[in-house]
């Protein structure tokens, strides 16, 4: 089911951050996609082929994974370690916000990842103590995954 | 560059304070957008309790240090931010290990003092949404 119509509906939140993130909700939501709760344990989340969340659970949409300058060409030959990667585009700061992140500098790049190019996709959670929805990848992703090849930078 | 020994020194002070007030692991360490994080929880009848550990190295080249702390039920929450070290070198873990124990340990206790009527946050939802006045 679509998002409701004619029935005008009020939203205490009105900022783009917070439309994208419902939006991407109510997308999961309708393709019967349950979000977990953020206390729910990764073994406990369901483990999903990329292909799989890429095709049923994203409508062929792709993940993103913000990253900190620093990290700039840590990851352009892939990675094998585990990484959390959101569905929802955020600006640089409200990443931080939005996500929940420990460390509060604005992350001004993200990688754009191809999740049919990943073997093992766990989730989708709700971040702890923050608004996001965030996928986990046990086995990070190969270099094939990276979209563009790079990060992108983010305003 | 945070290595495996330096999470392992993590770990052993995360589970430390896990043991004493009843926590037990929720996420083991992954990079969460930068840093690299482990989680643990007490579930309770009314609210789960989540302590979140993480180290980044910032963009400066010093390491932090961070415990992030709160409560949850359901769409509701509430965050505390903990206290945070800054580290000039991964290594010095080891040696600050008391001092990282002490920052853990306070964000522990400040999100089991979290009542439910404390929880400020939710998560919205296009259907909860009130009727236009």
């Amino acid at each position: 089911m679509a998002l409701a119509r004619g029935q005008p509906r009020r939203l205490d939140m009105p900022t783009a951050t917070m439309l994208a993130t419902l939006l991407d909700q109510e997308m999961l939501s309708s393709r019967g996609i349950v979000i977990a709760p953020s206390d729910t344990s990764i073994p406990e989340l369901p483990v999903c082929t990329g292909s799989d969340v890429y095709e049923r659970h994203l409508g062929k949409r792709l993940l993103l994974r913000y990253i900190m300058r620093k990290q700039y060409d840590e990851f352009l030959h892939g990675s094998s370690r585990s990484h959390f990667v959101t569905t929802t585009p955020y600006p640089a700061d409200e990443a931080v916000s939005s996500l929940a992140l420990p460390q509060p500098t604005p992350r001004r790049y993200v990688l754009i990842l191809d999740p049919r190019e990943i073997a093992r996709i766990a989730g989708p959670r709700w971040v702890r103590f923050g608004t996001g929805i965030e996928y986990f990848l046990p086995d990070g992703f190969p270099r094939r995954a990276l979209l563009a090849g790079w990060p992108i930078p983010v305003r | 560059m945070v290595s495996q020994s330096i999470l392992d020194t993590l770990t052993t002070i995360q589970d430390r304070v896990a043991e004493r007030h009843g926590f037990s692991r929720l996420s083991d360490w992954a990079d969460r957008h930068g840093s690299w994080e482990r989680t643990i929880v007490r579930r309770g009848e009314l609210l789960s309790f989540i302590v979140a550990l993480a180290i980044t190295e910032t963009d400066e080249g010093l390491f932090e240090i961070t415990a992030l702390s709160g409560a949850e039920s359901g769409p509701r929450y509430r965050r505390i931010d903990g206290g945070a070290l800054h580290l000039d070198d991964p290594d010095e873990v080891t040696v600050r290990a008391a001092e990282i124990e002490a920052v853990v340990d306070a964000a522990t206790i400040a999100a089991l003092a979290v009542k439910p009527d404390q929880l400020s946050s939710t998560r919205e939802s296009l259907r909860a949404a009130a009727p236009a006045a």
